[in-house]
């Protein structure tokens, strides 16, 4: 028990210290703009924690990240680099869309569960048409997603431009959804909706299949040693396949709650690389779906904030990315810090920096 | 000129070469014969500056030389053709060349001169490939050339080439010797490392022969057969039997029926398989590595589907079968590389004990969608007590044991799920005695409860110790069968060596 506390301790640090570090980075950065970066940060905490609203606002903009991260999580932990999180987003939320406006004179709840149904649907069926192809036919995830990606943007384009689009409207855009179908708000004069609830749902249970189940083992087994796993009789092309529609799930997920719940219609720039944030989001919170949830939270917290921030100051927002990119960074080189085996490597290699390392240290006597 | 004197090099507590002596005259084929493991990559690997010699000396051109890096041995002109070539792909013949030229100074190529001295290679040698051709277009035998291109621009005197016929077509290997020859002409030594026989007698001046890192002789291949020079690779073993023989065999449990795969590649496939495996024996089968073995072992646990022939298990029809179908019904493996067919490195060492049982009923509800963790850690905590598995906790992840305890998780996997039939690659290969010996208490201890085993080793030893009964394959035939109670040894390397005595076994 005090192990496993004490390697969880181990993989929260490096984020926690990298993020540390890069608003210790961001102080130097925002005195280069020639701002107080006292005054700065205190606007930026204050856009995230000042008022109640300010941090409903911030749980807003988490969901949708929370979503993106724990699909790019569940398809690396099974091995698939995907960063087709964005095609499947945007076709889930076109089918969720399509649903609610066949089927606007259905009762709101029932609506709801079928856009989400159908949203979660048309993500899965996305992503396993890339792990299909990686599975059967090599192809490799991470051309065949960024293609699809294309794909996907421009058929939805096509769709809410074309045969789609809102009568009323000269924007290009969907019908908006019926309001009787939109996510309930939880607090009154908030933004805040019920798709928290979902995401919180999604991050424990996709906690509990990848920890809790056989299921999760195999995933994870196929992620680190695809042979041995074909060894021991695990389907290693099956579980692929499984693994980038359950991540396409999560992706369509996310493009539909952000539609019910806060766009209402699908425009140019909807949700706009929330899937490459997911990336992003994974990797900090060290691909743990907890951890996920955590780094969805700064995340957002890092966008409200500087929004807040640009408004009261004279730093551009733009900052928020500079200091997300530096703590992908840390996180990322820290991660390989952290496990004692490179440790061991890395102080053996400055010993002695004998060649035959090159080669590791099990050699074929 | 090179004489290698008293070459000792120790792994921890191992030896891996003790006093290795060699001697390679110039314009000779030196050959290099041992089994895995006899030290024969570890020799070259000092030579090429790798690895530093504990004890021992290097004399080169009447020179004591230390060569205590890749570069050093490449001024000397030593350079070695791996046997997984160091190319890199996606760039040209005259790229690759030039990249590793020791004439390159500077930032500035000289294009022109480096192709006049490549294409003088090739007429000299007779190495024709197509320079502006992009590596990955090559087949394997041309990238061979390009590699053997690259060690002669540098002006090397001595070419070390591993296994260079393994990855070759016959048609491939028979050019390659002829640009053995071409080297030999020019007064360039080379020393060929093989397990195959027949080419060794083809083209080698000399022979050394290596056994568990010790120089045994160095011999004149004319004067001896192919059986004779396996006989002398595998030792005449002292047999210590401490296990007992089987008496009777049960019923067949397996049968393999003209198997083929890959047939016409004699190192990696099959060809016209027939095998039987009775009830509780150990068919043990001998051979040298890479003549079909690891693709038998692969047939039989469902990895790869016989392309002709039948595969018959407990009387069904199992040609469609797959690893999991092999798995339920009671067909366990212990592959031959652990870390990467065995053990999922990055997991703890109780996920790694049940990975093929989580979904039965003791380890878990409705199919392994609700854990049972207390059980797991209980039997986790039984199974590191049984099979004395050294670590921390059974948290702990695999990646950090010994290569003696990552096995006895996979004998706990494979052995506590009452296999009907195991199949073992060479299951102690680099283990230490104690390990050893508890891998065979284990297989023994299994047979006796009425499993059958099928053995595959490269040593010799292991294979007459176990088995009850014991087949050879050569160039991916089965050569021959003899019984383990009392297996006579000559038989058995010569048919390592390629006699067939199957036509005289009745």
């Amino acid at each position: 028990m005090r192990q496993s506390i004490h390697k969880a301790y181990q993989k929260a640090m490096v984020p926690i210290v990298s993020a540390l570090l890069a608003l210790a980075l961001g102080i130097f950065i925002i005195m280069l703009t020639g701002n107080d970066p006292l005054e700065a940060y205190q606007y930026m905490f204050g856009g995230m924690f000042g008022s109640f609203n300010n941090f409903s606002e911030l749980l807003v903009s988490a969901i949708p990240f929370i979503f993106t991260g724990l699909a790019i999580a569940f398809a690396y932990k099974s091995g698939v680099y995907t960063i087709g999180v964005d095609g499947q987003l945007i076709m889930g939320a076109m089918a969720a869309s399509l649903f609610a406006d066949t089927f606007s004179t259905l009762n709101g709840y029932v609506i709801m569960v079928g856009a989400i149904a159908c949203g979660m649907a048309a993500g899965a069926l996305w992503g396993a048409i890339a792990g299909a192809l990686k599975a059967y036919r090599k192809v490799n995830e991470i051309v065949s997603t960024l293609i699809m990606n294309y794909i996907a943007l421009f058929f939805a384009q096509y769709l809410y431009s074309g045969p789609l689009e809102a009568k009323s409207s000269r924007i290009p855009q969907t019908e908006k959804i019926i309001e009787k179908a939109h996510l309930p708000i939880l607090f009154d004069g908030t933004r805040l909706h019920s798709g928290l609830f979902i995401a919180i749902l999604s991050v424990i249970l996709v906690y509990y299949i990848l920890y809790h189940t056989s299921l999760g083992v195999k995933f994870r087994a196929v992620g680190i040693n695809g042979v041995a796993s074909q060894y021991n009789g695990i389907g290693v092309k099956q579980y692929t396949t499984v693994a980038m529609a359950i991540s396409g799930a999560i992706g369509g997920l996310a493009g539909t709650v952000e539609l019910l719940g806060t766009q209402f219609k699908i425009m140019d720039g909807f949700c706009a690389n929330f899937g490459f944030d997911g990336i992003a989001i994974a990797l900090i919170g060290q691909l743990h779906p907890i951890g996920v949830a955590f780094a969805a939270l700064f995340f957002a917290g890092l966008d409200v904030g500087s929004n807040s921030m640009e408004l009261m100051t004279n730093v551009p927002s733009s900052i928020a990315d500079i200091l997300q990119g530096i703590i992908i960074i840390f996180v990322v080189s820290g991660s390989v810090l952290v496990r004692e085996q490179n440790w061991k490597r890395l102080s053996k290699f400055r010993i002695k920096k004998m060649p035959g390392n090159l080669k590791g240290e099990k050699t074929g006597v | 000129m090179l004489i290698l004197e008293n070459i000792t090099k120790k792994f921890k507590d191992f030896y891996a070469l003790n006093k290795v002596c060699l001697k390679v005259e110039d314009g000779h084929v030196h050959t290099l014969l041992g089994e895995n493991g006899a030290g024969k990559s570890t020799l070259m690997n000092i030579l090429c500056g790798l690895y530093q010699p504990a004890s021992g000396e290097i004399i080169y051109n009447h020179e004591r030389r230390k060569i205590d890096s890749p570069q050093k041995a490449r001024e000397l002109g030593i350079a070695m053709v791996h046997q997984h070539f160091m190319l890199i792909e996606a760039m040209t013949v005259l790229e690759n060349i030039m990249l590793c030229s020791l004439e390159q100074k500077g930032i500035l190529l000289d294009k022109e001169s480096v192709l006049e001295k490549v294409l003088k290679i090739q007429e000299a040698y007779d190495l024709s490939v197509d320079v502006g051709e992009k590596v990955n277009m090559l087949s394997v035998g041309q990238q061979q050339k390009v590699e053997i291109i690259k060690a002669l621009f540098n002006e090397a005197q001595l070419l070390i080439l591993d296994e260079p016929t393994s990855v070759l077509t016959d048609e491939e290997a028979q050019g390659l010797f002829k640009i053995i020859k071409k080297l030999k002409e020019k007064n360039k030594s080379v020393i060929f490392i093989s397990h195959k026989l027949k080419e060794v007698m083809q083209i080698s001046d000399k022979v050394t022969v290596l056994r568990r890192g010790e120089t045994i002789t160095t011999v004149d291949p004319g004067g001896y057969s192919g059986e004779e020079l396996a006989g002398l690779m595998v030792g005449e073993k002292v047999i210590e039997k401490t296990y007992d023989k089987l008496q009777e065999s049960g019923e067949i449990i397996y049968e393999l029926k003209n198997v083929s795969f890959h047939k016409n590649s004699k190192h990696s496939g099959l060809s016209d398989i027939n095998l039987q495996i009775k009830g509780g024996e150990i068919l043990g089968v001998a051979g040298i590595d890479g003549n079909g073995q690891s693709q038998l072992a692969e047939i039989l646990t469902g990895l790869k589907k016989p392309e002709q022939g039948e595969r018959i298990y407990q009387d069904k029809k199992a040609n469609g079968f797959s690893v999991s179908d092999f798995v339920k019904n009671g067909v366990a493996h212990i592959p031959e590389d652990r870390n990467k067919m065995g053990l999922i490195g990055d997991m703890e060492i109780k996920e790694n004990l049940l990975l093929k049982d989580l979904d039965e009923n003791r380890f878990s509800m409705a199919r392994g969608w609700f854990l049972r963790k207390k059980a797991i850690q209980r039997y986790a905590v039984s199974m590191k007590e049984k099979y004395d598995i050294r670590c921390s906790g059974v948290k702990d992840e695999v990646r950090v044991l010994s290569g003696g305890n990552q096995q006895k998780i996979i004998l706990a996997r494979e052995l506590e799920r009452s296999p009907r039939f195991v199949v073992a690659m060479n299951p102690t290969r680099g283990l230490d005695i104690g390990a050893t010996k508890f891998v065979y208490d284990c297989l023994i201890a299994a047979r006796d409860r009425g499993c059958s085993i099928l053995i595959v080793s490269a040593d010799i030893d292991e294979i007459v110790k176990l088995s009850d009964r014991i087949v050879v394959m050569y160039e991916g035939r089965i050569m021959g069968e003899v019984s383990g109670a009392k297996p006579d040894m000559l038989k058995i390397s010569s048919m390592m060596g390629g006699k067939s005595f199957a036509t005289i076994h009745s």
